[in-house]
C-alpha cells in the first residue's frame, strides 16, 4: 500500500468516528418507544376501527332485539285477549240461546212461570264460565199474570257473605245451586242491569259491580217478539275475580303482569295489588297507570315505553275492556344489552388478540433486520440519525439511506486511488525508454542472425552469417559451420531417399497385386460365407420343417388316441344299447302278453255282457209268463226259473268283479311295464345322443388326422427341396474355397518378394542413420522406440547425438 | 200263422241276422241261451242248416242256423252260438233253437212301433214270416232225399 493510499484511508476513518459515536448513542435505545412503534399504531387503528364497527353492529343488534322483545310482548297480549274473548263468547252464546228459547215459548203462548223457570234452569246447567243466568220479563210479557218476573239461578260462591244469601237452595243433587226471583230479591226494574240494555236496545257488558259480596259483571241482552216488542232481558253473570285469576302469569322472562281495565277505567284484574281489583278501584289509584292512561286511549292497540316500563295495550272487542301488559324496561334492556355488549366485547377481545399476535410476529421478524442496520450504522456511520419518535419502517429507511451514503463515499475514495496509480505507471514508462535504445543495437545484430536462421529454417543452406569480434560474431561463425555439416548430411539423405523411393515403387506394385488378390480372396470368402449362410438357412428351414412335421405327428398321435377313446366309448355305448334293446324287447313281449290278456278279458267281458243281456231278456220273458200264470204250481216253476236266472246273473256279476280286479292288476302291470319301457327308451335316447357325439368326435378326429397327414406330406416335400438346395450350395462353396486357396498361394509368393525388398530398404536406412548420428537431438525430440515385430530387422538402439550443442 | 195283419205283442225280442233284424214276439220265445260250439253235437246226414243238438236241463234241443238256412249254407259256426228257444206257441217248432247272430234288445210294443217308424232302412223280419220259409226237409236225414 502506498503512503498516499494510507493517508486517504486514515482521513476517512477519522471522518467516520463522530457519526459512529452518534449512532451508537442512538442505537443504545434499541428498545424504541412503544408509542411510535408500527405495531402499536396498527393495534390502535385496527382495534379502534373494529370497535367502531362492532359498536354500530351492536347498536343495530340491540335495536333488533328490542324490536323482537316488543313484538313478543304484543303477541303475548294478543293471545291473552283472545283467551278472554274465548271465555266471554260462550257466555254471550248462552244468553242468546236463552233469549231465543224465551221468544219461542212466548210465540207459542206459554204463560206458565214454571216453564220459564225450568227453561232458565236448563240453560244454567250448560253454563261454563258464567255463574248465574236468568231471564227477566218486561211488564206482563212472558207471564201475563205477573207484572215483573225474573227467574234467576246461580252457583253458590265462596265469596258470598253468608248473611247476605239470596234465593233458595235447590234440593240435592243440585244443592250448590240457588234460585231467586230477582224482582223480589233485587227489584230488578230499578237496576241498571235492566234499564241500560233496554235503553241501548242491544246486548252489553255491565261495569263490574258488587253483588252480595261478589265482584261481578253481567252480560245483559234485551229480546223482542216478532212485532218488535220488548219481551224482557236475558243476563248471565261472570265472577270477575275468578276471571282475573286466569291472567295471573308473567308476561316475559318471568317478569311483568297483565291487568284488565273496564271501559270506564275500573280495574278488573291487577296482580300486583289484587284487592284494588276486587274493590273495582279506578286506574287513577295507580299512579303509573294514571300517568300513562291518556296514551293508552289514543288507539285500540299499541305499545308505549314510559315510566321505566313497557305498556302494551289492546281492547277486548266484545266487552270493550282494555288489557294491558306491563313489563319493566330492565327486564328487556338488560337481556338485550347483555347479549349485545357481551358479543361485542368477545369479538373485540378476539380481534385484539389476533392483532397482538400479528404484531409480535412482525416485531420478531423485523428485530434481526433492525439489529443489522444498527450494527451497520455503528460500523460505518451515517449522516442521518434515528429518532425516538420513528417506527420500524422509518428506521429501516434511515439505515438504508446511511448505507447508500457510505457506498458513495467508498466509491469516491476508490477513484482517487486509481488516479494515483496512473501517475506511477507513467514514471515507469520513462525509465524503460532509456533502456530500449541500448538494446536496439544488440537487436540489429541479433536480427541478422535471426535472418540467417530463418533462411535455414526455410531450407536455404547457401546463406552465411556475418562474423564479427563481438559475441554475436562468434555465434555467426558457429552457425556457418553448423550449416555446412547440415548441407552435407542432407545431400546424403537425398541420395538414400531416392533409392528408397524406387524400392518403394516396387513394393507398391507388389502390394497392389497382393491387394487385388486379397480382394479376390475376400470376394470369394464373402461368396463362400453367403453360401454357408444359405446352407445354414436351408438347414434351419429343414430343421423347422422337421420340427413341424414332428409336431404334426404328435398331434396325429394325440388325435388317434382321442379317437381310440371315443371309439371305445362308442363300443361301450353300443353294448349298453344292445342290452337296453334286449330289455325293451323283453318288456314289449311282456306288454304284448298283457295286452293279449286284456284282450282276452275284454272278450270275456263282452261274453258276460251278452250273457247278461240274454239273462235279462229271459227274466223278462219269465216275468211275462209269471204275470200270465194263474196256477200257483205253475207259478212255482216260473219262480224257480227266475231263481235260476237270478243265480246266473249273480255268477255273471261275480265273474265280472273278478275280471275287473284282474284287469286292474293287469293294468297296473302294463303301466309299470310301460314306465320301464319309457325309461329304457329315454336312456336309449341319451345313448343315441352320446353315439352321435362320439361319431362327431371320431369324424373330427379323422378329419384332423387327414389334415395333419397332408401337412406332413407337404413338409416332407419342403425338406426334400431344402436338401437339394443345401447340396448345391455345398458344391458352390467347395469351388469358391479352391479359388481362395490358389489366390492364397499367389499372395504368399508375392509377400516373400516384398520381404526381400523391405530388407534392402532396411540396409539403406541403416547407412543413413549412421550418417545422421553426427547430430544430437534433445531427448523429447528423439523418436519413441516402436515395438519390435517378429521377423523384422533389429534397429540400433543407441541414441544419436548432435555435434552441435543446443540450449535446452 | 199267416194272418193278413200280424198280431201285436206286449214285448218284442230284436235279434240280428246278417243285415236283417229278426223280430220275435215275446210269446214265441221260451228262453235265450248262449251255447259254446264244443257242446254242440252235430248230426250227420242232415242239412248243414241243422247244426246239431245240445243237452239242456235234461232235454235234447236241436239248433238250426238261420244264416245257413237263408243265405250261405257253408257259413262258419262261431265259437259261441246265440240260440232263441221257441216256446209252445210256435207249435210244430216248439222247443227248437234258432241260431241268430246276436240279441239286440227287448223292447215294448210302443218302442217297437216307434223304432219301425223311425228306422226305415233296416229290414225287419217277423218270425211269423220266417217260419213258413223253413223247409220241412231239414228235419230229415239227407240220405233219404237222394
Amino acid at each position: 500500500m502506498t503512503p498516499t493510499t494510507k493517508k486517504v484511508r486514515s482521513e476517512i476513518d477519522k471522518k467516520s468516528q463522530p457519526s459512529k459515536q452518534v449512532s451508537q448513542k442512538e442505537s443504545q435505545g434499541k428498545n424504541f418507544s412503544k408509542q411510535t412503534s408500527l405495531g402499536s399504531r396498527l393495534l390502535i387503528l385496527v382495534v379502534g376501527s373494529a370497535l367502531l364497527g362492532l359498536g354500530g353492529l351492536g347498536y343495530f343488534f340491540y335495536q333488533e332485539l328490542l324490536k323482537g322483545a316488543k313484538q313478543e310482548i304484543e303477541e303475548k297480549l294478543s293471545s291473552q285477549v283472545n283467551l278472554i274473548e274465548s271465555k266471554l263468547n260462550p257466555v254471550q252464546q248462552s244468553v242468546l240461546g236463552l233469549a231465543a228459547s224465551g221468544r219461542l215459548l212466548n210465540r207459542q203462548g206459554i204463560k206458565d212461570p214454571e216453564v220459564y223457570k225450568q227453561l232458565v234452569f236448563e240453560h244454567f246447567k250448560t253454563l261454563n264460565l258464567a255463574i248465574a243466568i236468568g231471564i227477566g220479563q218486561a211488564p206482563n210479557q212472558l207471564v201475563p199474570e205477573r207484572k215483573w218476573y225474573y227467574p234467576y239461578f246461580y252457583r253458590d260462591q265462596k265469596d258470598v257473605k253468608v248473611d247476605q244469601k239470596v234465593g233458595a237452595r235447590l234440593a240435592a243433587p243440585n244443592n250448590n245451586v240457588l234460585f231467586s226471583d230477582l224482582f223480589t230479591g233485587d227489584n230488578y226494574p230499578e237496576k241498571d242491569y235492566y234499564k241500560q240494555p233496554v235503553a241501548a236496545a242491544k246486548g252489553l257488558w255491565m261495569e263490574p259491580y258488587e253483588f252480595y259480596g261478589i265482584s261481578m259483571t253481567t252480560y245483559i241482552m234485551p229480546f223482542y217478539n216478532d212485532a218488535n216488542q220488548l219481551l224482557g232481558v236475558v243476563g248471565a253473570d261472570v265472577n270477575v275475580t275468578t276471571l282475573g285469576e286466569t291472567f295471573g302469569g308473567s308476561v316475559i322472562s318471568d317478569a311483568g303482569y297483565f291487568t284488565v281495565v273496564s271501559s270506564t277505567g275500573n280495574l278488573l284484574t291487577y296482580p300486583p295489588e289484587p284487592p284494588k281489583a276486587k274493590n273495582r278501584e279506578s286506574y287513577q289509584s295507580i299512579p303509573e297507570l294514571n300517568s300513562v292512561w291518556p296514551k293508552l286511549q289514543e288507539r285500540s292497540a299499541g305499545l308505549v315505553q314510559t315510566e321505566g316500563k313497557f305498556w302494551a295495550y289492546r281492547k277486548v272487542p266484545s266487552s270493550g275492556w282494555s288489557m294491558i301488559a306491563v313489563v319493566p324496561e330492565s327486564t328487556i334492556l338488560g337481556r338485550v344489552l347483555l347479549i349485545t355488549v357481551g358479543t361485542t366485547t368477545a369479538v373485540a377481545a378476539l380481534l385484539t388478540l389476533a392483532v397482538l399476535w400479528f404484531i409480535s410476529n412482525l416485531n420478531r421478524r423485523l428485530k434481526p433486520i433492525l439489529d443489522e442496520c444498527d450494527k451497520l450504522a455503528e460500523a460505518k456511520g451515517g449522516a442521518l440519525t434515528v429518532s425516538k419518535n420513528e417506527d420500524e419502517i422509518e428506521r429501516l429507511t434511515i439505515s438504508f439511506q446511511n448505507l447508500i451514503e457510505q457506498i458513495t463515499t467508498s466509491e469516491e475514495r476508490i477513484k482517487e486511488e486509481v488516479g494515483q496509480t496512473v501517475q506511477a505507471q507513467e514514471q515507469l514508462n520513462q525509465s524503460r525508454q532509456s533502456e530500449l535504445e541500448a538494446n536496439l543495437q544488440l537487436e540489429n545484430e541479433i536480427g541478422g542472425l535471426l535472418d540467417v536462421v530463418s533462411s535455414l529454417e526455410e531450407g536455404d543452406l547457401t546463406v552465411q552469417a556475418e562474423v564479427s569480434d563481438r559475441a554475436t560474431g562468434l555465434v555467426a561463425d558457429t552457425l556457418n559451420r553448423l550449416r555446412e555439416q547440415l548441407a552435407e548430411i542432407i545431400a546424403r539423405v537425398l541420395g538414400t531417399a531416392q533409392q528408397v523411393a524406387s524400392g518403394a515403387k516396387d513394393l507398391e506394385e507388389l502390394a497392389r497385386t497382393v491387394a487385388l488378390n486379397t480382394v479376390e480372396e475376400a470376394q470369394s470368402v464373402a461368396q463362400g460365407q453367403a453360401l454357408t449362410e444359405q446352407v445354414a438357412t436351408l438347414a434351419q428351414n429343414s430343421v423347422s420343417q422337421v420340427s413341424k412335421a414332428n409336431q404334426s405327428l404328435l398331434t396325429v398321435q394325440a388325435t388317434v388316441e382321442d379317437g381310440q377313446i371315443a371309439i371305445n366309448t362308442l363300443i361301450e355305448g353300443i353294448t349298453v344299447l344292445q342290452k337296453g334293446t334286449a330289455q325293451i324287447v323283453q318288456r314289449m313281449k311282456t306288454l304284448g302278453e298283457f295286452v293279449g290278456l286284456a284282450e282276452q278279458f275284454v272278450q270275456d267281458q263282452g261274453q258276460i255282457a251278452s250273457l247278461t243281456q240274454v239273462l235279462a231278456i229271459n227274466a223278462t220273458l219269465v216275468a211275462a209268463r209269471a204275470a200270465e200264470q194263474r196256477d200257483p204250481k205253475q207259478f212255482i216253476g216260473v219262480a224257480r226259473e227266475f231263481e235260476a236266472i237270478a243265480g246266473q246273473v249273480n255268477s255273471l256279476a261275480t265273474q265280472t268283479n273278478e275280471g275287473l280286479s284282474v284287469l286292474q292288476q293287469r293294468t297296473a302291470q302294463i303301466q309299470s311295464v310301460v314306465s320301464a319301457v319309457d325309461a329304457e327308451v329315454q336312456n336309449l335316447g341319451g345313448l343315441v345322443a352320446g353315439f352321435n357325439i362320439g361319431v362327431d368326435q371320431s369324424q373330427k378326429a379323422f378329419y384332423s388326422v387327414r389334415k395333419v397327414t397332408e401337412q406332413v406330406v407337404e413338409l416332407g416335400q419342403n425338406v426334400t427341396e431344402s436338401s437339394f438346395a443345401i447340396a448345391d450350395a455345398a458344391d458352390s462353396t467347395a469351388k469358391y474355397i479352391g479359388e481362395i486357396a490358389s489366390l492364397a498361394e499367389q499372395t504368399a509368393s508375392l509377400t516373400s518378394t516384398a520381404r526381400l525388398q523391405a530388407e534392402t530398404i532396411g540396409d539403406l536406412a541403416e547407412r543413413l542413420l549412421q550418417g545422421i548420428q553426427f547430430f544430437r537431438l534433445p531427448t523429447y525430440m528423439l523418436p519413441k522406440a516402436e515395438p519390435k515385430l517378429i521377423g523384422t530387422a533389429v534397429q540400433d538402439e543407441t541414441s544419436s547425438e548432435f555435434a552441435l550443442s543446443h540450449d535446452s | 200263422m199267416n194272418a193278413p195283419t200280424l198280431p201285436s205283442y206286449s214285448r218284442y225280442i230284436l235279434t240280428s241276422l246278417g243285415e236283417q233284424t229278426l223280430v220275435f214276439g215275446d210269446v214265441f220265445v221260451s228262453e235265450i241261451i248262449l251255447v259254446e260250439r264244443a257242446y254242440l253235437l252235430p248230426l250227420p246226414f242232415y242239412t248243414p242248416a241243422l247244426l246239431g243238438v245240445i243237452h239242456r236241463q235234461g232235454e235234447i234241443v236241436s239248433l238250426t242256423s238261420l244264416r245257413r238256412l237263408l243265405s250261405d249254407p257253408n257259413d262258419l259256426i262261431p265259437e259261441k252260438l246265440t240260440v232263441v228257444l221257441l216256446s209252445k206257441v210256435a207249435q210244430d217248432l216248439a222247443g227248437v233253437g234258432l241260431v241268430v247272430d246276436k240279441v239286440q234288445s227287448s223292447v215294448s210294443s210302443e218302442q217297437y212301433a216307434k223304432l219301425r217308424h223311425q228306422d226305415l232302412t233296416t229290414p225287419y223280419l217277423q218270425l211269423e214270416d220266417l217260419l213258413p220259409r223253413i223247409p220241412a226237409y231239414i228235419w230229415q236225414p239227407q240220405r233219404w232225399l237222394l
